[in-house]
């Protein structure tokens, strides 16, 4: 028997111990190592670390936690285990009102941010609407179908941006924030972004054992004593507001969402009162780690979602190659 | 006294035929009642409505002498448990965990199960034999196992009235006595309990009382003495039936093969 708790209470040390350390790890004054002293002494090394990296670093742990949450419960709501946060026209309609911004009003920042998190929650509301509408296979079936295609509408919106966007100028900041980053990590993003993450995250938390429920079928769920189809919205509500607030900010950050709950449930299996905090955790470290490379590893910055991809991705054909379905069932 | 009473109780899919017409059915408390009929016959349909997840289209359903729309889901919850039939989950549960499931109606809407739900769950488990597998992956059990784990996981809502939707399809012979007999038990101990099943042995060997369902509407509904008769169950199943008498319970066996 795996022991829960106690991986729950090492990750949040570890956790931890990445934030503290990814305060001294950068470029300035010289790569990879700022000293403490230097800190105490130099007053650029202080402004960079408190002004600079430590709101960067709160954004990442938020973001990590988000996106891996937000994954965690909607594979659990939609009894899907590939379903991932951006679903439901969420990626692609920040995509679409950051694209917008940078093309149609000059690309502020505050205003691309807003825009983004507004047409995310308009991706997911144009989701429910079509999936009402839709006369075809059961709810979770309509919603996956209507998320498809309000994404593929997003898409060819922003590809539409992209072929109007003056190549020298718009071009390349749309594609620098379709491959996501937290380069532009100030402590006005983290004000913004932090009463929707910490709301929509305690609700995740405090509601993780009915997550559980919500992966039966309905009417097993309804047998049991519950509203399936109230109880799957706020889920769905507390898991896309976080995920709205951070995308805005960071741009396109792939792969988190989806491999990070498949990782926290080989590590304490699938009962969500553990495996939910443990994917809360474990995403929080994964984007952080990932963010600290990206900043520290060449002399530019390497976009933080083109990392996320490339090792989400190699960590999920090592999963997946590594633990056949026998040696899980025999462990 | 009756646990649970229909009256006149009509169904349509939306934009679909009538499924059932006009259905009247009493269920005796503590007893064991098998609503048998062939494939088709309407008896999950009914057996979803007396749930409450559908709604009849008219007609009255009463729980305990109670409309059951005047039933909060929790309380409802409390009072009738459901074993799907073939329940698949996505998620690999331990057993344990799955069981505890059962404590939903409990627990309120931030809450999860603690050490006196863990309690009534283990019960629930020896209750049907399997407290043994408590800690194994719902995946690793076989069929018959499973459903036992599903029998315990409603016997965790603590039900006065347990509803089964064919909880004998699929097992092997063996397995099938073994659940029979748990369904025997535990209205030997208060619960009503009520399966639906197509093939009438399995009715015949555990039921006090048989509830003949065909084309949308119950035929013949009583003690299974006086509904498990030859006439009845050939006009039924359209093929020739025979009731013998084996080790003191009915047995039905088939005269001919169906012909066309």
């Amino acid at each position: 028997m795996k022991h829960p708790g106690r991986t729950i209470w090492v990750l949040a040390v570890l956790l931890l111990l990445v934030m503290f350390f990814s305060l001294f790890l950068g470029r300035y004054p010289t790569p990879f190592w700022l000293s403490p002293l230097q800190i105490a002494t130099d007053p650029l090394a202080a402004a960079l670390v408190w002004d600079f990296r430590l709101p960067r670093i709160l954004l990442a742990v938020l973001l990590g936690a988000a996106l891996s949450t937000a994954g965690f419960a909607m594979q659990m709501v939609f009894r899907n285990p590939l379903v991932e946060p951006g679903f439901l026209g969420v990626s692609q309609g920040a995509a679409f009102g950051s694209a917008l911004t940078i093309v149609a009003f000059g690309g502020s920042l505050a205003l691309a941010e807003g825009l983004a998190a507004l047409f995310a929650i308009l991706g997911l509301l144009l989701s429910y609407l079509f999936a009402r509408a839709i006369r075809y296979g059961g709810w979770v079936l309509r919603l996956v179908l209507a998320g498809i295609a309000v994404s593929a509408l997003f898409a060819a919106g922003v590809g539409m941006l992209k072929f109007v966007a003056d190549p020298l100028r718009q071009l390349p900041e749309i594609v620098f924030w379709l491959l996501g980053g937290l380069s532009g990590a100030r402590w006005e993003q983290v004000w913004y972004v932090l009463p929707f993450a910490l709301i929509g995250l305690l609700v995740l938390f405090l509601l993780r054992w009915r997550l559980n429920l919500l992966s039966l079928d309905d009417a097993t769920a309804f047998s049991l004593g519950i509203h399936p189809g109230r109880e799957r919205w706020l889920v769905l509500l507390a898991a896309v507001l976080p995920v709205a607030a951070l995308v805005s900010v960071s741009g396109i950050v792939g792969w988190v969402g989806l491999i990070v709950p498949h990782f926290s449930r080989r590590l304490v299996g699938a009962n969500a009162r553990w495996a939910l905090p443990v994917a809360m955790l474990l995403g929080a470290i994964f984007v952080l780690l990932c963010d600290d490379l990206a900043r520290t590893v060449l002399a530019g910055e390497i976009p933080l979602g083109i990392l996320t991809s490339l090792v989400g991705a190699l960590l999920f054909l090592w999963l997946f190659v590594r633990f056949t379905p026998r040696e899980r069932k025999a462990a | 006294m009756s646990a649970l009473s229909v009256r006149q109780v009509r169904y349509a899919y939306p934009g679909g035929p009538e499924r059932l017409a006009g259905i009247d059915l009493e269920l005796p408390e503590g007893q064991v009642t098998a609503l048998l009929g062939p494939n088709g016959a309407g008896k999950t349909t009914l057996l979803y409505l007396l749930l409450g997840w559908l709604q009849p289209v008219s007609g009255q359903i009463r729980v305990e002498q109670q409309p059951l729309a005047t039933f909060s889901r929790r309380a409802m919850a409390r009072i009738m448990g459901l074993v799907p039939q073939q329940e698949r989950t996505v998620f690999e549960f331990s057993v344990g965990d799955f069981v505890l499931l059962g404590r939903a109606a409990y627990l309120g809407l931030t809450e999860a199960p603690l050490g006196s739900d863990l309690t009534i769950a283990r019960q629930a488990l020896e209750e049907v034999g399997i407290g043994h597998l408590e800690r194994r992956m719902l995946s690793t059990l076989s069929g018959g196992e499973r459903q036992l784990a599903t029998i315990a996981r409603a016997l965790a809502q603590q039900p006065h009235i347990l509803l089964l939707d064919e909880p004998t399809a699929h097992l092997d012979l063996s397995h099938q006595g073994r659940l029979l007999q748990v369904l025997s038990d535990l209205a030997g101990h208060g619960v009503t309990v009520l399966f639906t099943t197509h093939d009438p042995n399995a009715a015949a060997s555990v039921a006090d009382y048989l509830v003949l369902m065909a084309q949308g509407q119950v035929k013949a509904a009583g003690p299974l003495s006086e509904v498990l008769n030859s006439a009845l169950l050939s006009e039924t199943y359209g093929v020739g039936i025979e009731v013998i008498r084996l080790a003191g319970r009915p047995y039905v066996r088939r005269l001919e093969w169906p012909r066309g």
